[in-house]
């Protein structure tokens, strides 16, 4: 509405609350006045100083608040949405709007028309977001408005219009918006200025805004357009603050500022004026940069709020300060923990439109909001003596009737449909579910339990009750609900609010409204007199207003406390309302039917509880009901919860009752009650154990392995029941098998066993293995001691076999058993402490440790040793009689070492592959150059076995070769090792191809395969000089061993040969060098030889070499190292890295056996680096240990 | 030989009379294998000596009490730090004992320390691999998990840190050597890493090796690092694969092979097997045969080439991997 510039506005002050019959019919209407009377004492917390809590429940700082135009609810703009707080139940849990967005949120307002009083403004970076807080579906933004390019700074409702805004930001300009047309601006006010912080429309004159640009005022009327009614520097340092004046002088304007000091400007002065820096009417300096600066709604006074470093707010009075420039400042408002970041007043109590009482609300960036009673002195602080006089704020508050009492929107507003009648629906409906704005279900008792379900009492602070239609429109019309990112739950919503808390400064009671500052310059007579007028009146105040409030806070703390306490049960506080109706409903789970039920209880607290110790004031409880809570155990429960409430306190008391806590026991009042509560007691922790739904169900069933290759298991009680079983104190193993209750039926079942038994030794340790029949018989006798001891057990228990069975059932659960599977887990201690791991030799220590294998019975150990010892066989120390050969002559080692390293790690046997690494890293310490050069280099020792006279050799014999013959024989062990005495120089090697032939390892693999030819390929060409060199008296049996099959096997891979070797890799051989060899024991290859050989190379040799009969061996080489082929490394890198790690992990296993001396030879086979040793410590004692059996006298290093 | 008759070696198996008043929930034998530790819904735990599979008979077991709630675990430290055993129980606490070593008959056990950060009821609770320091990480219901480690100015510290939403049910540390390299870590000496081959350490995460794998309610195994960035318990893998709760979690015991394995055995009845080849390629799943009910627990033998299962219908089996790579069953026990 369009009004003449200047004329005196309607209202005071901006945020008249103005209401409107169709609000109020949303609005409950309340009985009588008793009830209206009752609220409006203890009502909402407005006479105490409140402080809220909000850190939970906003994370990041807000700063900014705005109050609604009924004064009933405030909102806080965060980043993540808006919370709207009823500040008549300040305990109940706010209303959250979620907003995505990452922006912090500059200025917040709500529209300070009633008949518009579900809009709010608020802004997100350079966009306004107009919400709608009646608005269902995601989201409460009605309206998104973006005109501004750089980020908003202040928005502004208009004081008369109710549709429109103007925002302000860092580009500097001002827009002018009407939210019923969303595209664009109606105007736009350009300052061409740096940006601009704040814009106010003047509160009398609906064409009239100011805005502040850094230390500048532009006064703007928008009839004018776009030039300026005037611009002119208000203060030397930024602006931050506006505000124009009241209705007593509305062209007034306040400007506050950085530079400390807050002035107030006559309008229209200075426009009038012609000047850029005209005079304020008024200055107030203060000792801080004012943030904000705003006129009282009563007086004339100003409220400053710092910017920083100070935490008090301080109110002046213009008139005061006119008077004398220093005057101090009429009240202060201290006690804030924090900077206080927005504040805004609240009016209440509206008798024929004077407003009755105000109050302030700060918000501190510790997100703490409090609030604060401004009491009459202040009141009369600030105004003019006229006004002191003549309107006297009242003393006494009357009740405002009903009408006036606006909903909040803390809840969301539900337009009743047509032709219900809101209210009372809940008598009709006795459980109503329906959900609260916070999301709560509430369950609604029945009619029995009407007190609590007082719809008008409740209708502040929740929605319709009863009504399902109604109801379901509520779901669908929640606001945001789903999206909501805050977790707000009653609880920690309750802990968050206090009520009365006693702040520090003051000598008063609450709050700390210190009346006046003594300041040296101050005028110490009117002010102190108002000071201790002020502080007996506080006081008064105090009293009236304790007993209210401590009950309340009492009541929640006994909430609190109490959930606290049975934290442990996970009690869910499902609604709570601790300010009006002083109810709260807990959920929990409680075992009072055959499983745990979820329950619900709700008490409601009559008003002098918790204080009054009358049984009349205890709580009412009511249990909601439940289909699976028979109706007797739901007597009980009411039973026994009326006996307890009378404790005080008693709700934690109840709480423990109902769940089934076993703390809970105090007196009862009957012998039987107690027994009974006993068993439900024991009963009920049992079931919380089971129906806990976080704890797993226990076991009782398991088996672990320890570290010597046994399983530690137990079966907790025998699952099924096995009847007629007779139990014993050593049951042989599988004996669950045998279920029977004849004993002649068992004593099969014990040959069952037996059998059972040959069987698994017979597959114990190598699966191919079969001929160790004199092992085999030992297990046989040791079953069979088993069977005669079972028997003869069996006999005796036959008789009390009933009470056995009985007593071990019960026992069953108790008993654990150790079983070996050693056997499948390959690692075995006793061999572990008996092989040996340091020796100078390679082959040697393979040799030994293949016989200890075999000794111990562990054959896949000894073929691994067996197979493993002719690849390390030509590596020696010097002094050895076994000459140093290079590895690059037998190139097939590398990738047999490889076969047979894959093949352990396929088994994962670590035993075993330490041990191989063991064995090759000894190898290739030993051998003096480890580059990879190839070379080829004969094999004296090799040489004997290469032509022995064996028609079937007319090709030249490898290495290889050789050894396939050997290998085809079975059963020649002995044979064999006489000829080794025989010969020294020959290797014992032709005795691991036997065995591992016979176990169809990898090797046989490779032999039958094409690696055969390989093989032959790449010894040929070794083997030219071979025939010649050596010499050795062959054992005569060699020459008649071959069988038939091994003279077709060659004969087919000698031609093979002849294809392949021109493909195979090895260095050449001159052929030329052949006969050189005979003579000289010295072979000189010389390394850079092509590769390739030619085909007539490979038949010269073999036909040079065919007619060679002899071997002669000279064992007292000289070896050159100049002239020494270049060896070639035995493992690539990846494989060396392997193997030290096999290694160390070996050496950690050996720890558990207590070989700790083992442990050190093993170490010290790693080649050297830098060897962390983590045991290191242990080896000062590693004597110790090893002279003493036990191991439990090792003194720890660590002292714990 | 022959007097072996009831020797364990021989694959028999004698029974231990522990009595305990109620079910026992778990047994472990220490270091060396020579003690047995054994905790019950009786709220207590007790110590044997056993030789060869045997009780002794000449030294009883001694009994620890101080927990409130049936106790779930036992788990005994690396000798090194001496006699330590801890226990975790369902009243939320997690004790540590430690024997006195005064004589060799009169050994007690006393509480050396009360870890009670807990909320709920503590399910699980392990030690890290020695070289690591003593720490020991706990698996509670209330959704937390809890690394405790010992000082070396004497005091106790504590992370606590969410872990699964619901509930957390195992902890299994990982091997001490991060798989296909050599660095073994010290507590004293933290670079000691090789500069002769180290081949691809990658940087970042793959290089601390305080390192666990926790199962949860929430149907995950999660694998949590410890950053030294941060000094802080990062989440570094999630495994997903189970329909239902995971009761237990146990990693493979390294032997230098640069395969990692760990194993989860689920209510849902199966038990995955989870392989890693590198330290930087993802973990593949191997599902075992379906249980027929649920599995509780799964345990490695010691060179890591076995592991146990232990079955709800009763049963425990042994699973050990073909050179094919398929998980088989080789043995079975029962009651």
């Amino acid at each position: 509405m369009k009004r003449p510039g200047w004329s005196p506005s309607l209202t005071d002050t901006p945020e008249t609350p103005y209401y409107t019959s169709s609000i109020s019919s949303i609005v409950r209407t309340s009985g009588g006045d008793a009830s209206l009377s009752e609220i409006t004492e203890d009502e909402g917390a407005f006479g105490r100083p409140i402080t809220v809590d909000m850190r939970e429940h906003v994370h990041d700082a807000t700063s900014n608040m705005s109050i609604s135009p009924t004064n009933r609810d405030v909102v806080l703009a965060a980043r993540n949405g808006l919370f709207i707080i009823d500040l008549e139940s300040p305990n109940a849990v706010p209303r959250h709007l979620p907003q995505g967005g990452t922006w912090n949120v500059a200025d917040v307002q709500w529209n300070p028309h009633i008949s518009h009083w579900e809009y709010v403004v608020s802004t997100s970076n350079e966009k306004l977001l107009i919400w709608n807080l009646s608005l269902g579906g995601n989201t409460a933004i009605q309206t998104v408005l973006h005109k501004h390019y750089r980020a908003i700074t202040d928005v502004n409702w208009h004081t008369h219009e109710p549709n429109v805004i103007a925002s302000t930001g860092l580009d500097s300009w001002v827009w002018l918006w009407d939210i019923r047309v969303n595209a664009k601006p109606t105007m736009g006010l350009c300052a061409f200025n740096p940006g601009a912080t704040q814009v106010k429309w003047n509160r009398h004159d609906p064409n009239v805004l100011a805005s502040s640009h850094l230390n500048t005022v532009v006064l703007w009327d928008r009839r004018k357009g776009t030039v300026p009614l005037k611009t002119f520097r208000a203060h030397s340092a930024k602006i931050y603050g506006i505000d124009w004046g009241t209705m007593q002088n509305p062209s007034s304007l306040v400007t506050c500022s950085l530079d400390n000091s807050i002035k107030l400007w006559d309008t229209q002065s200075v426009i009038r004026s012609d000047t850029e820096d005209p005079t304020p009417i008024n200055v107030i300096n203060t000792s801080y940069p004012v943030w904000r600066a705003r006129n009282t709604p009563f007086g004339k006074g100003v409220l400053a709020l710092p910017q920083r470093s100070e935490t008090t707010l301080e109110m002046w009075s213009w008139d005061l300060i006119n008077q004398s420039p220093d005057a101090p400042p009429v009240a202060q408002f201290a006690g804030h923990k924090d900077i206080v970041k927005e504040y805004v007043w609240r009016v209440i109590g509206f008798d024929n439109g004077d407003p009755q009482e105000y109050q302030l609300i700060t918000w501190t960036k510790d997100r703490m909001l409090r609030l604060w009673p401004i009491q009459r002195e202040t009141i009369k602080g600030v105004s003019s003596e006229s006004q002191r006089n003549s309107s006297p704020v009242r003393s006494k508050r009357k009740p405002t009737s009903a009408i006036y009492r606006p909903a909040s929107f803390r809840d969301i507003p539900i337009f009743p449909e047509v032709g219900h009648t809101v209210g009372d629906m809940s008598v009709l409906l006795p459980s109503a579910e329906h959900r609260s704005a916070s999301g709560d279900i509430r369950v609604k008792e029945n009619e029995k339990v009407i007190r609590n379900t007082d719809p008008e009492k409740q209708s502040t602070s929740d929605v319709p009750s009863g009504d399902p239609l109604v109801i379901r429109a509520s779901t669908m019309t929640r606001g945001g609900k789903t999206s909501s990112k805050v977790d707000l739950k009653p609880f920690t919503w309750l802990t968050s609010v206090r009520i009365g808390e006693a702040q520090a400064d003051s000598g008063s009671g609450h709050g700390s409204v210190v009346q006046s500052r003594q300041t040296s310059r101050s005028r110490p007579g009117s002010v102190n007199v108002a000071s201790r007028s002020a502080e007996t009146s506080a006081q008064r105040d105090d009293s009236l207003r304790t007993e209210p409030a401590d009950t309340q806070e009492l009541l929640k703390e006994e909430i609190v406390n109490a959930i606290n306490a049975l934290s442990m049960y996970k009690l869910e506080l499902e609604n709570v309302d601790v300010d009006v109706s002083r109810t709260c409903t807990i959920g929990f789970q409680g075992d009072w039917s055959e499983t745990s039920v979820y329950m619900r209880v709700t008490f409601q607290f009559p008003p002098a509880y918790p204080l009054s110790r009358n049984p009349s004031d205890s709580p009412d409880i009511s249990l909601e009901r439940n289909p699976l809570i028979p109706r007797d155990t739901r007597l009980f429960l009411l039973r026994t919860l009326r006996s307890i409430r009378d404790r005080r306190p008693c709700l934690e008391d109840c709480l423990r009752f109902l769940v089934g806590d076993q703390k809970y026991g105090r007196q009862q009042d009957s012998s039987d009650d107690e027994s009974q509560e006993r068993q439900g007691t024991k009963k009920a922790q049992l079931s919380v154990v089971r129906g806990q739904k976080n704890i797993p169900e226990f076991r009782n069933l398991q088996g672990y392995f320890g570290p010597n290759g046994e399983i530690i298991c137990f079966f907790g009680a025998p699952k099924r029941f096995m009847r007629g079983r007779p139990m014993d104190a050593s049951p042989p193993p599988m004996s669950a098998k045998s279920s029977n209750i004849d004993p002649t039926m068992f004593q099969t079942g014990h040959l069952s066993v037996a059998v059972r038994k040959l069987s698994e030794f017979a597959n114990l340790h190598d699966p191919t293995f079969s001929l160790s029949s004199n092992i085999e018989a030992d297990n046989v006798v040791r079953v069979m001691d088993q069977l005669l001891i079972g028997n003869r057990r069996r006999r005796a228990t036959t008789g009390s076999r009933g009470r056995e069975q009985e007593v071990s059932a019960q026992k069953g659960q108790s008993v654990l058993s150790i079983r070996d599977v050693a056997h499948l887990v390959a690692a075995e201690k006793r061999v572990a402490q008996v092989y040996i791991i340091s020796t100078r030799n390679p082959s040697a220590l393979c040799e030994e440790n293949a016989a200890i294998a075999r000794k111990h019975g562990r054959y896949d150990h000894e073929r691994m040793f067996r197979v493993l010892q002719p690849l390390v066989a030509n590596v020696a120390p010097q002094q050895d009689r076994y000459a140093a050969v290079r590895w690059g002559q037998f190139p097939m080692a590398r990738q047999l070492i490889v076969k047979l390293y894959e093949e352990l790690c396929g088994k994962k046997d670590l035993q075993l592959l330490a041990m191989m690494a063991v064995v090759l890293f000894q190898a290739e310490m030993l051998t003096p150059n480890l580059q990879a050069a190839h070379l080829s280099q004969p094999d004296p020792h090799q040489n004997p076995f290469l032509t022995a006279g064996r028609p079937v050799q007319s090709n030249p014999d490898y290495f290889g070769i050789r050894k396939l013959s050997e290998s085809r024989q079975a059963g020649t062990e002995a044979s064999w090792g006489s000829r080794t005495s025989d010969s020294p120089t020959s290797p014992v090697a032709p005795r691991s191809f036997t065995s591992s032939i016979s176990s169809k390892s990898s090797w046989s693999s490779i032999i039958n395969s094409s690696g055969v030819r390989l093989l032959m390929g790449g010894n040929q060409d070794r083997s030219k000089i071979d025939p010649a060199s050596p010499t050795e008296q062959m054992p005569p049996e060699r020459g008649a061993l071959p069988s038939k099959q091994n003279t077709l096997e060659f004969r087919r891979s000698r031609n093979s040969i002849s294809e392949t070797s021109v493909s195979f890799l090895q260095p050449p051989v001159k052929s030329a060098a052949v006969p050189q060899v005979i003579s000289r024991p010295r072979v000189t290859i010389p390394p850079s030889q092509p590769r390739r050989l030619t085909f007539s190379q490979a038949v010269t040799s073999k036909s040079s070499a065919v007619p060679t009969k002899r071997l002669v061996v000279d064992l007292d080489y000289d070896w050159d190292a100049d002239t020494q082929p270049l060896p070639q490394s035995l493992m690539d890198e990846q494989m060396h890295k392997q193997c030290e790690a096999h290694i160390r992990a070996y050496a950690e296993m050996l720890p558990h056996w207590g070989l700790m001396h083992k442990r050190a030879e093993l170490m010290k086979c790693i080649p050297k680096r830098a060897r962390d040793d983590p045991w290191r410590f242990t080896r000062v004692i590693q004597i110790l240990a090893f002279a003493n059996a036990t191991m439990y006298h090792m003194s720890p290093p660590l002292q714990m | 030989m022959s007097t072996q008759a009831t020797d364990i070696a021989s694959g028999g198996s004698l029974p231990i009379e522990t009595a305990h008043d109620d079910m026992i929930h778990d047994a472990q034998l220490d270091y060396y294998g020579k003690r047995l530790a054994t905790c019950s819904s009786d709220r207590t735990i007790k110590v044997f000596d056993v030789v060869d599979g045997q009780q002794q008979k000449s030294s009883p077991g001694q009994t620890l009490k101080g927990h409130s709630g049936p106790v779930w675990q036992v788990a005994w430290a690396h000798p090194k730090y001496g006699h330590i055993l801890a226990s975790c129980s369902y009243d939320g606490k997690v004790l540590i004992w430690k024997e006195d070593q005064q004589s060799q008959q009169g050994g007690t056990w006393l509480k050396m320390k009360e870890h009670s950060l807990h909320t709920a009821s503590v399910n699980s609770v392990s030690w890290a691999p020695h070289e690591l320091g003593a720490i020991v990480a706990c698996a509670s219901s209330d959704g937390k998990l809890s690394v405790l480690s010992f000082k070396n100015d004497g005091t106790w510290g504590a992370d606590i840190f969410n872990g699964h939403g619901i509930g957390c049910n195992a902890v299994s540390w990982a091997p001490a050597t991060v798989p296909g390299s050599l660095i073994i870590p010290s507590q004293t000496q933290p670079s000691q890493s090789q500069s002769a081959s180290q081949p691809t350490q990658s940087t970042g995460t793959s290089n601390s090796v305080k390192r666990f794998a926790s199962a949860g309610c929430d149907n995950l195994v999660k694998i949590w690092a410890f950053s030294d960035s941060q000094q802080a318990w990062m989440e570094e893998e999630t495994l997903e694969g189970h329909t239902d709760w995971v009761r237990d979690v146990s990693w493979a015991p390294n032997i230098g092979l640069p395969r990692s394995y760990i194993a989860t055995a689920s209510q849902d009845r199966t038990v995955v097997i989870w392989t890693k080849d590198s330290p930087s390629s993802p973990w593949q799943k191997t599902s075992l045969e379906k249980f027929p009910d649920v599995v509780w627990r799964v345990s490695w033998s010691l060179a890591g080439n076995i592991l146990a299962v232990s079955c709800g219908d009763g049963k425990v089996t042994l699973w050990k991997e073909n050179l094919k790579g398929v998980w088989e069953c080789v043995s079975e026990m029962v009651n």
